[in-house]
């Protein structure tokens, strides 16, 4: 999928825990308003992957990376490049919903008051925005001062959306956002979703076959630290060209 | 001693110290221009932090005398209560004295402190102070024998009904002219009168405990290693911790003989202690070494300074 | 179990059966010794207080404005004691908050794993300084720099005492603080990593404010030690006449008097059964109600933070949210104006203008700098920090060590001291302290762990392992020289033990009681529960199991905690300063036989003795040598059993 349209494109990515090597060479392009599935099986490599995306794995000790991950043309682990500037552009939810243990007003305002925006009509409009992108508003509106820790997992994971929208980043990644949700929240997730794309591009790991292909345009298939397939999702999952692929689509896989 | 003189300039080194290590590893951190930014920050940091500290120091340097530091004993002091009926007639002390639990404690804090004042036992006198003399007469053994020195008292052992066994023959002993040599020797007053200590008896065995006053403990010491001497069989074990706790040890009973540098109080005169005397202590004023402001105080005006009404030494030196 | 299938009625009379009821008797009776021994704490010290209440009324002690005992007539006034106390911890707190908080984000959220394994181990050694080697300290080169650096009259200050007490809570709050922020989920930090936030944007927004319960607890238990300690005190804050308040009272150059200070000077010498002997037990009892206030609250803090993270639960707020903002703003309102009076008060007028003024100009320089050199200046603020902390713990270490290695030699160690003291070795004192807590442990190890055992392996948490824990946390916020009244007026006078080395042994192991429990507790919780359901499945009863399978594998977690009871007994002075304890050269036969310590030795020789400060150093040294080794071996053995006790 690599274009001159990529919006993030990875080269020769190849990343270790100490000693242990989770990523092997990895080398693809994500195309802007489109969501794209990395699926695999447990330890594959794509949660580690979509942490590369947004210098997540900062975090992390002991992390080393080689190879470049360019986002419009940027080597994002440049010498200089500020991971919180990239940050603000690339938004990330994670598996477990993670509200901050504050309202659910400065939980959405937090993005943009670290950004220096004070003035509270304008803070005010960011929360009421970012709220309805994240479709929580009408459930939400009455008792914003109230905690965060009070709502279901539902409501947060999608408040946590909503937090990452508050700061207009482009790119949205979703670390298997629905697989500490019930089917019902997670069908609400979904339809979310689809209608982000028009605005951001979704980068999505999930275990769920079935969810990959009812809401991404692309998937990628990871195993073992290796990127075996990425192509259209329709073409990944009627008609994949490796055998390994395959055999983890029609589930003969472990 | 050299910690006196180099601790001026400690504390500015250290905290010199301090930013300087910090701006190091901060300026390590940097890979790129804002250097020379963080150490403007960081001089500044350094130049309020220096003059806030500082200033306090420079401001307070015009010399108006200096003000008396009154050192004192503890509530429960033998010397204490005897200063406090003597010197003061009972009157309050100013309540800016310090209290220490200890003769050596008055002593070395006067050592320390240049502008302090403090009251101790004759034996507690060496050249780390300065003795001042009272109505111009000098604190020593034969002032103190002769009554002429105004501030003396009696030194005492307790024990539980009248006194038996080893218990008597260390009194005896220590009463002894033998013993009153160690106490002179201590720099304490001998009492008056003394016989020699009869050897001829048999040697004492068993164990002999004596506890209590710090002010009588270094005489009891030396006592002991001597009338040891005598009674070879015999194990004495002398400990301090105060008149107070000497005397409760020995009318419980843990102790055999209990030292004290006050008489008993009302509250202890039904315990069955029996008294006695066994030597003689002038209480000397002393002040630091670099006191230049007195030599000698009157009576009068040692009660007004522990009184609090003078508080400066330029108020004495004129 | 296997025995229920095999005839129930016949098994109630096998010795087995007997063996584990007796056991779980026995080990019951351990774990309520906390709860006994801190109830007959409290009575006995009410037991000799009460007659001064009756006396002269709680009224009039509580407020009296004098403590003057031996004053014509006697007054018992506790007020201003109470007051020093106060403002002893409150200047304790204004030094040691922000270099613990410092120190603990350093340590948890700064510092690379490398700098970590160094500098956690060194704040904790500083908690192994025992309080007489700090006071010794104090009383030599802090007084003197104060005296000097501030041109006054007597280094023996409120501030004096207010930086020693502040060094020494810093590692309580560090390392309590550092764990509170440690055990902030690491999901907040990165969802606020997500959104674009620095990382000292995220400490000082998301990270702090989550820890914030954990850091005050910290804090209250930090106030708690401060508030109990005696020795260091005693020995650099002057303790003027009466218990003088400073005049004004933010003079922090007054000498002043506290309450652990006053029961430390007094206790010594005081007539056993006089008004004064029952006022100082007043004194202990109003700092035992004191303190076990503060630790009640840090309980309760950590034990909510505690339920919290087990379960978030929905709750509706009390007032409004608008309200709440309100409240805030007045109460911060409220906060500066007192600063600024404080301010007006003591430098006047100009200066106050001048430090408003500069507060304003950093506060909007501040905002206005980037987000970059902000958290470039945090992070300098915060290494400053732990650097002065560290260098604190330098400074002590190399005053003692330059001072007191002149001292050392094989003689010094081997023979007893001469001339009181100024000459002549420590032997006995070592002897007397290797005794002391030989014999502290012999007791305090078999009850605490039997009491830990009991609380961990016998009982569902509830109501009775609430109150026994909440017992030994109470014990163990109990200040030391609460101990040494209590130790004196049970052992020494109720039980006529007399100053002994055994009531010297018991008053210490019950002040170590609860860190045994405690670390015992945490080896028991790493043992897996599937050990201990493999050894049931195989018909081990109870007893069988702990003693086989559970026990073994947290010996080197009991181990450590043995020996942090062994650091702190060593160290201790306050608690054997009327037990057991005298000063002298001969070395005990018996246990009814008082001893020396190298504490006491060094207290007395700092205090009474003038001309051994060559000794005093050489004194110090060992037993800073000897306390800091022992933490040292236990901080090593922690480490060693932390990596091998992932199962």
């Amino acid at each position: 999928m690599i274009s001159t349209d990529n919006i993030i494109r990875t080269e020769n990515l190849n990343l270790w825990y100490g000693e242990k090597q989770a990523l092997y060479d990895i080398t693809m392009g994500i195309l802007p308003n489109k969501i794209t599935a990395l699926i695999g099986p447990s330890g594959c490599g794509k949660s580690t992957l979509i942490r590369c995306f947004n210098r997540m794995n900062d975090v992390i000790d002991k992390c080393k990376i080689t190879g470049k991950i360019f986002f419009y043309g940027n080597d994002i682990y440049e010498p200089g490049a500020d991971a919180g500037e990239i940050r603000k552009k690339i938004g990330m939810v994670f598996q477990k919903p993670n509200p901050f243990p504050k309202t659910i007003y400065e939980n959405v305002a937090y993005g943009s008051k670290i950004q220096g925006i004070t003035n509270k009509n304008e803070l005010d409009n960011i929360v009421e925005k970012s709220l309805k992108n994240a479709a929580l508003w009408e459930e939400v509106k009455d008792r914003l001062h109230e905690s965060a820790m009070g709502l279901s997992g539902g409501q947060q994971q999608r408040l946590c959306i909503a937090r990452s929208l508050s700061i207009e980043p482009e790119v949205i990644l979703m670390d298997e956002p629905c697989s500490a949700l019930d089917p019902i929240a997670t069908a609400k997730i979904e339809d979310l979703m689809s209608g982000l794309k028009k605005k951001y591009t979704v980068i999505i790991v999930t275990h769920n076959m079935q969810q990959a292909a009812r809401v991404s345009d692309y998937t990628a298939y990871m195993y073992l630290g290796k990127l075996i397939e990425f192509g259209d999702t329709d073409q990944i999952f009627e008609n994949p060209k490796e055998v390994l692929t395959e055999n983890y689509i029609t589930g003969r896989f472990g | 001693m050299t910690i006196y003189n180099t601790i001026e300039y400690v504390d500015k080194v250290y905290i010199s110290f301090i930013l300087a290590i910090t701006l190091v590893i901060q300026i390590n951190q940097q890979k790129e221009k804002q250097k020379i930014g963080m150490l403007l920050i960081s001089l500044l940091v350094i130049f309020i932090l220096g003059a806030t500290l500082f200033s306090g120091c420079v401001q307070q340097q015009g010399q108006q005398g200096q003000s008396i530091v009154l050192i004192g004993r503890d509530s429960t002091s033998g010397t204490r209560e005897f200063f406090w009926t003597f010197v003061m007639g009972k009157a309050n002390f100013s309540a800016s004295l310090l209290e220490k639990n200890s003769n050596g404690a008055v002593q070395q804090t006067i050592a320390q402190t240049p502008s302090a004042i403090g009251y101790v036992g004759l034996g507690y006198v060496d050249s780390t102070v300065k003795a001042l003399t009272i109505n111009n007469i000098t604190a020593n053994v034969q002032n103190v024998l002769a009554g002429a020195y105004p501030i003396s008292r009696d030194l005492y052992m307790f024990t539980k009904g009248n006194s038996t066994g080893a218990a008597k023959e260390f009194i005896l002993f220590m009463q002894s002219i033998e013993g009153q040599a160690i106490v002179t020797q201590e720099g304490f007053v001998p009492l008056q009168n003394t016989v020699h200590y009869n050897v001829s008896g048999k040697t004492l065995s068993g164990t002999l405990t004596v506890s209590g006053s710090t002010t009588v403990l270094p005489i009891t010491d030396k006592v002991a290693t001597a009338f040891k001497a005598l009674n070879p069989g015999l194990m004495i074990t002398v400990t301090g911790g105060g008149s107070g706790a000497g005397i409760s040890a020995v009318s419980q009973g843990t102790v055999d003989i209990g030292m004290s540098s006050r008489d008993l109080q009302s509250s202890e005169s039904n315990l069955g202690l029996v008294k006695h005397v066994i030597a003689k202590d002038g209480i000397v004023i002393i002040v630091n070494p670099s006191n230049n402001y007195v030599n000698n105080l009157s009576l009068a005006q040692l009660k007004a300074i522990y009184k609090g009404e003078i508080t400066n030494w330029k108020d004495l030196s004129k | 179990m296997v025995m229920k299938i095999r005839l129930p009625q016949k098994s109630i009379l096998t010795k087995k059966f007997i063996k584990e009821k007796g056991m779980k008797i026995i080990l019951f009776l351990s774990a309520i010794s906390a709860i006994i021994i801190i109830f007959s704490i409290i009575i006995f010290l009410f037991r000799d207080a009460y007659p001064i209440f009756q006396r002269i009324g709680l009224g009039p002690f509580l407020t009296g404005m004098r403590w003057n005992p031996v004053g014509q007539p006697p007054l018992y006034g506790a007020f201003p004691l109470i007051i020093a106390t106060l403002l002893v911890t409150l200047g304790a707190m204004v030094i040691a908050i922000p270099l613990s908080i410092g120190s603990a984000i350093f340590i948890s959220e700064i510092a690379t794993p490398r700098v970590k394994i160094i500098i956690k181990p060194a704040v904790e050694l500083l908690a192994g300084i025992p309080s007489v080697v700090f006071g010794f300290f104090g009383l030599i080169v802090l007084t003197t720099w104060i005296r000097i650096s501030f041109n006054v009259p007597t280094g023996e200050t409120w501030l004096a005492g207010s930086i020693l007490l502040g060094i020494m809570a810093i590692p309580t709050i560090t390392s309590v603080a550092e764990d509170a922020i440690s055990s902030v989920p690491r999901e907040y930090k990165e969802g606020s990593l997500a959104v674009g936030a620095s990382r000292w944007q995220t400490i000082s927004k998301i990270i702090v404010p989550s820890a914030m319960s954990g850091i005050t607890a910290a804090i209250i238990l930090g106030i708690g030690r401060a508030i109990g300690e005696t020795m260091a005190v005693m020995m650099v804050c002057g303790n003027p006449a009466y218990g003088l308040i400073p005049q004004p009272i933010t003079n922090v150059f007054a000498p002043i008097k506290t309450l652990t200070a006053t029961l430390g000077i007094e206790m010594g010498e005081v007539a056993t059964g006089s008004n004064h002997y029952y006022a100082l037990f007043g004194l202990a009892l109003i700092l035992l109600i004191i303190t076990l206030i503060v630790n009640i609250l840090a309980t309760v803090i950590l034990g909510r933070l505690k339920e919290k993270q087990r379960k978030s639960k929905k709750k509706k707020p009390v007032i409004s949210y608008e309200f709440g903002r309100k409240i805030k703003q007045t109460f911060y309102l409220l906060i500066g104006t007192i600063v600024i009076a404080i301010l007006f008060i003591t430098v006047g007028l100009l200066p106050t203008i001048g430090i408003i003024t500069l507060i304003v100009v950093i506060y909007y320089l501040l905002r206005k700098i980037s987000v970059k050199v902000q958290q470039r200046l945090a992070f300098s603020a915060i290494t400053a920090t732990i650097i002065i902390v560290i260098i604190f713990l330098g400074i002590i270490l190399a005053y003692i060590v330059t001072n007191g290695v002149g001292a050392l030699s094989w003689d010094f160690i081997t023979t007893g001291p001469t001339n009181l003291g100024r000459s002549g070795g420590i032997f006995p004192a070592i002897i007397g302290t290797l005794y002391l807590v030989a014999g502290a442990i012999a007791i305090a190890l078999p009850l605490g762990v039997g009491a830990a055992v009991y609380l961990h392996e016998y009982t569902k948490e509830g109501i009775i392992t609430k109150i026994i824990r909440t017992g030994a946390d109470l014990l163990n916020g109990t200040p030391s020289i609460v101990f040494g009244l209590f130790g004196f007026a049970f052992f020494v006078l109720y039980l006529k033990l007399g100053f002994s080395l055994l009531a010297g042994q018991i008053t210490l192991a019950f002040m170590i009681l609860p860190t045994i429990i405690r670390t015992t507790e945490e080896a028991l919780k790493c043992v897996p529960q599937s050990l201990r359901e493999g050894s049931y499945a195989l018909g081990a009863s109870k007893w069988q199991t702990i003693q086989k399978v559970v026990l073994p594998p947290a010996a080197p977690g009991i181990l450590t905690g043995a020996i942090l009871g062994i650091g702190r007994a060593a160290g201790e002075t306050a608690p054997i300063l009327f037990t057991a304890v005298v000063f002298s050269d001969f070395i005990s036969s018996s246990v009814l036989q008082p001893v020396n310590a190298l504490p006491y030795h060094l207290f007395t020789l700092a205090t009474s003795i003038p001309g051994s400060q060559q000794n005093q150093a050489g004194t110090a040294l060992v037993l800073l040598l000897l306390v800091i080794g022992i933490y040292f071996i236990a901080i090593l053995l922690r480490n060693q059993f932390r990596k091998k006790m992932k199962w």
